[in-house]
């Protein structure tokens, strides 16, 4: 009789809970089509449509409260103690009800926008609920083979994503694109832990941390290699140049989950990877991101000048993003990953919004893509045009703002650990970045309007996550410490950050 | 720890509401765009103004109840500026307090201000060159009373700063109130850059204190503390290089007191800064009463005061303070003798009054100096507005030379008018004469290098002043009328509101001198301590030790000022009333000399040949076209943003070539470089 | 030392295989002259070509693959479940259960799509 292992279920329970959201919509899908027999194929869509998201939502807001519970209880339970592969921690908690939250918002968003686009299938919930668990896993594997299974998890339903609207060329592009340059990544990944494995006898964290010689060369290809595939999934210079061409062929509501989630996730993995696994390697590392993130900065931000489509300039920004949070990995103090968590925090906010306003701008099979169409926005969508001004403000880091408070604090781990020539570079290209950004609340407020393209109502999920984010992103920049709700209180974000990284300091 | 005095919420109203109405003002018609009717504008404005008179009686009251060492109302409201660590904390609270000194400048600025606002009734009545003009008249006016009184209320530097620099804001806006006119918009901005090197005085000034207080560990802008421990800092010197004067030490004090005196200079249109306050008679009469005579020019005088304890402990910079007074007091009397707009003539007296007061500030009489502010206020004030109510009935005309004969048709501003020109010559019992008297006792008694010659000047510039307002006088309301006809038959007195409140102003310019009464005159009528105003002063200002005088030299004092006023009375009526041509006689005989008086010294001329000409070539020619238009924008700025635009237009967009291979290739070059780099 | 040895013998094979491919099927392809007519032909072995090589495929070739490798993998875990079984216990059952429940509702799924229908 081979003894059961003693595996914890509850570790796997926001992940669980993801799964079986993903398996009820298709399931729904195949059963609720049956409807279009009593009423029209029309009716029969949207209603799936919208019943299909609302289940999306309520499981997303299902994984958010077990995450959220299991981040206020604190302390660390593993999945199966005789061989470690996931584990349930403040940072894992924390992470994921970051990713439960942002592809809630998601779905919110897309519901009016797949029927503009015609793409109204409901796989569309499933596929996004599916690599959400996928990054659910990521964030809280403590092995290098579970670290991979979240990995493709999360891709693979990105890459059909990327192609979901299948008529149009350039999302078949994005999506072929992204899964060929997307695969070459994951075989260099495999690859890079192969050579780890074959290093340290094991994939676990421990393993590694414990098998690692710095000494050795394959372990340093391993690493090497291993930092490579993240780094495609981070949009890190130079493996950044997928990102316009994909952001701008996918719908863009897949591009705001996409932009916001897998960065959260591989960003989070990460920081786990090094805290728990690379720790010996901590200076050899320090200057390979050092050069990556300046690199990253400098190139995501002066790209971003030239862009005439507001996705690919959006898709530059998130590189350019990417840049300012890898500064947290550079510093690699408890001060650096915890502002790492807010920025990503803030960022999930503004960049969700951001394209949000594009997604609500959506019409009759067309996204809204040149950014000469924000002209006189201010004129005949006000509301619209003063949340897309608040965004943009944000991302630019205008004080006030979520965008502000997430570059300060990155910008003060910087200064605390020394890094002088990487803040100095991040703050100049900060102010390059005002030029592109600030371009759109010109065009707004300052132009006549001229493009009629636009749809001319928001539907209420869109607006619902506009109000969420406008809000999100002036309570993070205005008071980050307390965050006032109506309901819980005052929440304080950052303190959140610093507990969910304080775990890989023995806090 | 500092002697906190008594707590009284009621004193951040007395400025309040002032704001609240300007703050009402100001959304009614620059946010709401909706104009208030203008009658009902002015009301609110009058009676927020007349309700912080109120206000400030009631605290005079608080005030009067308590023991007369420790009269201090305050009202601490919150922490403003809180910055800094240990020795080096600046703590500026938004924090009032009400002494006697402050008491006796909040009930000027309230009183005479109210009845200057109901006076602006019917003076902006007929303006009609901008709809919403009245509104902002008195937006601007209730600003400038609330920053006037934060600055006599405050109870640290910094807060007087904040009401400094809020007078001289709305100084510059009313002086350019009709802006339309692009000279008036020129007065209001010199008014503003004079004043500002003013203010550049008082911040080093300030920041030289608080630096001396931090080193010896007890950072303090309040003025409670800054006198707690100003002890400390009394004996500490700066080295100056050798070629500068008096080296190689300057004693702090001196310093500090010559940095504040810069700021008042600027304020109060004192030598050399005095040339911007003749310019402001462009703004609207009432302003020029309410700003440039009775109140705001006050202010440098009201700070020397308020730091007596400083120039107590700095004999060289009150020495400065002292002759600076009296040589502008002697200079601007000068150049009013020959001005023929009413208005200028009013206003280089104000300049030649201010003169006096600082006369008598350097001079360690800082009673003597509010005193005369006080009964200047109501005098000055007065004259302002009577002479406004001339300048009503005549259409708006200033020349005084198209004027004469005024006193069949103006019947109830003659009288107003008489009682003012007789306050500021000092005749008897009228209220100039004793604070007058006063300084002119200070300045004989006091320490000062070369004081017999002050008081000499002094008393010299006194028979001037007779003589100048008498001219005004005689040119405006005596003699033969000069009025073109058909403008004579309408000249009639004004309205109402502007006459009402010229008959209580002449009231006090007549009375209010009785506070004062100096105790040679309490004696002669037989009261006791009858010089209320010095008594309750007493307690704030520093206690200096002047030379005795006897009473008889005071009786003489007196009289001889008497007899220099009558003088320059005399002369001024065989000038204008029986040798009406003699004038211009001697105008022609000496004829550079009044050339050089009537244009003012050619002090302006100065001014523009030697500082503001070349600054402007300099900073157009040289900061403007070449570092800032060549330099900084054009390499700098846009250099920058054209050559960034480059790199990335040609650079890096070949590298997003769009094809995967290619994006695949970078990806396996970045791979190999960060491999390459961990096996090193 | 041995350690360098083993590293750069992983990326030399890393390196070989690939390029050995390329360069082998430089070497083995046959060249044609551009103006033959046998250049263009699709090489069939022993026959005459029909049509061109690049003829599309039916979509439901792919997807009927694709289902088949997914029931295949299910066999694979299916078998060593299957002889465990008996020292493994009733959780097993269980745990088995599930698995085969979400490949079901995987094929429902597919079933009801359309995706074997063969027209």
């Amino acid at each position: 009789m081979i003894p059961a292992p003693d595996l914890n279920l509850s570790v796997l329970l926001p992940i669980i809970l993801v799964a079986i959201g993903s398996m009820t919509i298709l399931m729904g899908e195949v059963l609720l089509s049956r409807a279009d027999t009593v009423l029209g194929r029309e009716v029969t869509e949207s209603f799936i449509g919208t019943v299909l998201a609302g289940t999306a939502i309520f499981f997303f807001a299902l994984t958010l409260w077990a995450s959220g519970v299991a981040f206020a209880g604190g302390g660390v339970q593993v999945f199966n103690p005789d061989n470690p592969m996931y584990q349930l921690d403040p940072f894992s908690s924390f992470v994921t009800a970051v990713l439960a939250l942002s592809a809630l918002l998601s779905c919110a968003l897309s519901i009016t926008y797949l029927s503009e686009l015609r793409i109204n299938h409901g796989e569309y919930y499933a596929l996004i609920m599916l690599s959400a668990s996928g990054m659910m896993l990521m964030v809280a594997a403590v092995d290098l083979i579970a670290v991979f299974l979240g990995l493709e998890l999360m891709s693979i339903p990105i890459y059909v994503l990327a192609g979901f609207d299948r008529r149009k060329l350039r999302s078949n592009e994005s999506a072929l694109k992204y899964f060929l340059i997307g695969s070459f990544a994951s075989a260099i990944l495999l690859y890079g832990m192969a050579l780890l494995y074959g290093v340290s006898g094991g994939t676990s964290f421990e393993a590694l941390r414990a098998g690692f010689d710095a000494d050795n060369p394959m372990a340093l290809v391993g690493l090497g290699l291993v930092v490579v595939g993240f780094a495609f999934k981070i949009s890190m210079v130079p493996f950044h140049q997928w990102t316009p061409d994909v952001y701008e062929g996918a719908p863009s509501a897949v591009t705001a989950y996409m932009s916001v989630t897998v960065k959260v996730a591989a960003f989070a993995t990460l920081i786990r990877l090094l805290a728990m696994a690379f720790g010996p390697l901590e200076a050899s590392l320090e200057t390979i991101f050092w050069v990556l993130s300046a690199l990253t900065i400098v190139v995501g931000n002066i790209m971003a000048i030239i862009q005439e489509n507001v996705k690919r300039m959006l898709a530059y920004s998130s590189i350019a993003h990417a840049g300012y949070l890898m500064i947290g990995l550079v510093t690699g103090t408890i001060e650096g990953y915890s502002a790492m968590i807010f920025y990503l925090i803030a960022y999930t906010f503004m960049n969700l919004g951001a394209f949000g306003v594009v997604v609500a701008l959506a019409n009759r099979g067309n996204d809204c893509e040149r950014i000469a169409s924000f002209a006189g926005l201010a004129r005949t969508r006000p509301g619209l045009a003063a949340v897309m001004a608040l965004f943009m403000l944000s991302l630019a880091g205008i004080p006030g703002t979520a965008g502000f408070m997430g570059k300060f604090k990155i910008f003060m781990a910087a200064v605390n650990s020394g890094d002088i020539w990487l803040l100095i570079i991040g703050v100049l290209m900060s102010v390059v970045s005002v030029y592109y950004y600030l371009r759109i609340p010109v065009l707004m407020y300052m132009r006549e309007p001229e493009d009629e393209s636009h749809r001319t109502e928001i539907a209420s999920g869109e607006g619902a996550v506009l109000v969420v984010c406008a809000l999100a992103v002036l309570a993070l920049g205005l008071f980050p410490n307390r965050v006032p709700t109506l309901l819980f209180g005052d929440l304080d974000v950052l303190d959140w950050a610093n507990r969910s990284v304080g775990m890989f300091f023995g806090g | 720890m500092v002697d906190v005095g008594t707590e009284s919420d009621l004193l951040r109203w007395i400025p309040l509401l002032p704001l609240l109405v300007a703050a009402y003002h100001g959304i009614s018609i620059g946010v709401l765009r909706r104009p208030t009717v203008p009658r009902v504008a002015a009301i609110f404005s009058c009676a927020a103004v007349l309700l912080s008179f109120v206000l400030a009686c009631i605290a005079l009251r608080d005030l009067l109840a308590l023991p007369p060492d420790s009269r201090m109302l305050v009202d601490d409201i919150y922490t403003w500026i809180g910055a800094g660590i240990g020795s080096r904390a600046l703590s500026a609270e938004v924090s009032f307090q009400l002494d006697p000194l402050s008491a006796v400048m909040t009930l000027v600025v309230t009183f005479v201000g109210s009845m200057i606002h109901i006076y602006s009734i019917g003076y902006m009545e007929d303006d009609h060159r901008d709809d919403k003009g009245t509104q902002r008249f008195f937006c601007y006016l209730n600003l400038f009373t609330f920053s006037m009184l934060v600055l006599v209320l405050g109870d640290n530097l910094v807060l007087m700063f904040l009401g400094w620099e809020g007078v001289g804001l709305c100084s510059y806006l009313l002086i350019g109130f009709w802006y339309s006119d692009s000279w008036n918009a020129y007065c209001g901005s010199k008014a503003f850059i004079v004043n500002r090197i003013g203010d550049f005085g008082f911040l080093i000034g300030l920041f030289l204190l608080f630096n001396a207080l931090s080193e010896i560990g007890h950072p303090a802008v309040s003025f409670a503390g800054i006198q707690a421990h100003f002890d400390g800092i009394v004996e500490m010197t700066i080295a100056v290089p050798a070629w500068m004067p008096f080296a190689p030490e300057w004693q702090l004090v001196n310093v500090i007191g010559l940095c504040f005196f810069l700021g008042a200079c600027g304020k109060s249109a004192q030598i050399p800064l005095y040339v911007w306050l003749p310019d402001a008679m462009a703004g609207p009469t009432p302003v020029s009463a309410l700003i440039h005579a009775a109140t705001m020019v006050t202010a440098g005088v009201y700070m020397v005061c308020r730091l007596s304890f400083l120039y107590a402990a700095a004999p060289e910079a009150s020495a400065v303070i002292a002759w600076t007074g009296a040589i502008t007091a002697l200079v601007a009397a000068t150049i009013a003798i020959t001005q023929n707009d009413i208005k200028k003539v009013l206003a280089y007296s104000t300049v030649s009054q201010l003169g006096y007061m600082f006369l008598a500030a350097g001079c360690g009489g800082y009673t003597a100096a509010i005193f005369h502010l006080g009964t200047h206020a109501f005098f000055k004030g007065l004259l302002f507005l009577a002479a406004g109510a001339v300048i009503l009935a005549m259409h708006h005309e200033q020349d005084m030379r198209k004027m004469g004969g005024l006193w069949r048709r103006l019947r109830m501003t003659r009288w107003v008018f008489f009682a003012g020109v007789y306050a500021i010559a000092g005749f008897p019992p009228f209220s100039g004469f004793f604070s007058k008297d006063e300084i002119l006792v200070a300045a004989w008694a006091s320490h000062v290098p070369g004081h017999t010659w002050l008081y000499g000047i002094g008393m010299l510039t006194a028979g001037l002043t007779a003589f100048y307002m008498f001219r005004l006088w005689y040119l405006t309301f005596c003699g033969e009328s000069r009025v073109p006809s058909d403008v004579l038959s309408h000249v009639k007195d004004p309205n109402g509101f502007v006459v009402n409140p010229l008959w209580v102003l002449a009231f006090f310019s007549v009375t209010a001198g009785l506070v004062g009464l100096p105790q040679i005159w309490g004696d002669l009528i037989g009261i006791e301590e009858s010089n209320s105003l010095a008594n309750f002063l007493k307690p704030v200002f520093a206690a200096g030790e002047p030379h005795h005088i006897a009473h008889s030299t005071e009786y003489w004092m007196a009289f001889w000022a008497v007899a220099i006023a009558l003088s320059g009375t005399a002369l001024a009526w065989l000038l204008y009333i029986k040798k009406p041509g003699v004038p211009d006689r001697i105008a022609a005989t000496l004829s550079g000399l009044y050339r050089t008086l009537l244009n003012k010294y050619y002090i302006d001329e100065l001014y523009d040949a030697v500082i503001v000409r070349p600054l402007v070539v300099f900073s157009d020619r040289v900061l403007y076209r070449i570092v800032d238009a060549g330099v900084i924008d054009g390499i700098g700025a846009n250099g920058t943003a054209y050559g960034i635009r480059a790199v990335a237009a040609n650079g890096l967009k070949y590298a997003q070539s769009g094809l995967a291979q290619n994006y695949i290739f970078f990806m396996i070059v970045g791979a190999v470089a960060i491999v390459g780099y961990l096996l090193r | 030392m041995d350690q360098w040895v083993a590293a750069a013998g992983f990326v030399a094979v890393a390196i070989i295989v690939p390029v050995s491919m390329l360069v082998g099927a430089k070497l083995l392809a046959v060249t044609a002259k551009s103006s033959s007519k046998l250049k263009t032909m699709t090489y069939e072995c022993g026959e005459e070509p029909e049509g061109g090589a690049w003829l599309q495929f039916h979509p439901r070739y792919y997807l009927v693959a694709l289902i088949f490798v997914l029931f295949d993998i299910e066999a694979v875990f299916l078998f060593p479940w299957a002889l465990a079984i008996e020292e493994l216990g009733g959780l097993a059952i269980v745990d088995m259960l599930i698995f085969v429940l979400v490949l079901l509702l995987g094929w429902g799924y597919a079933l009801r799509k359309g995706a074997l229908k063969w027209q």
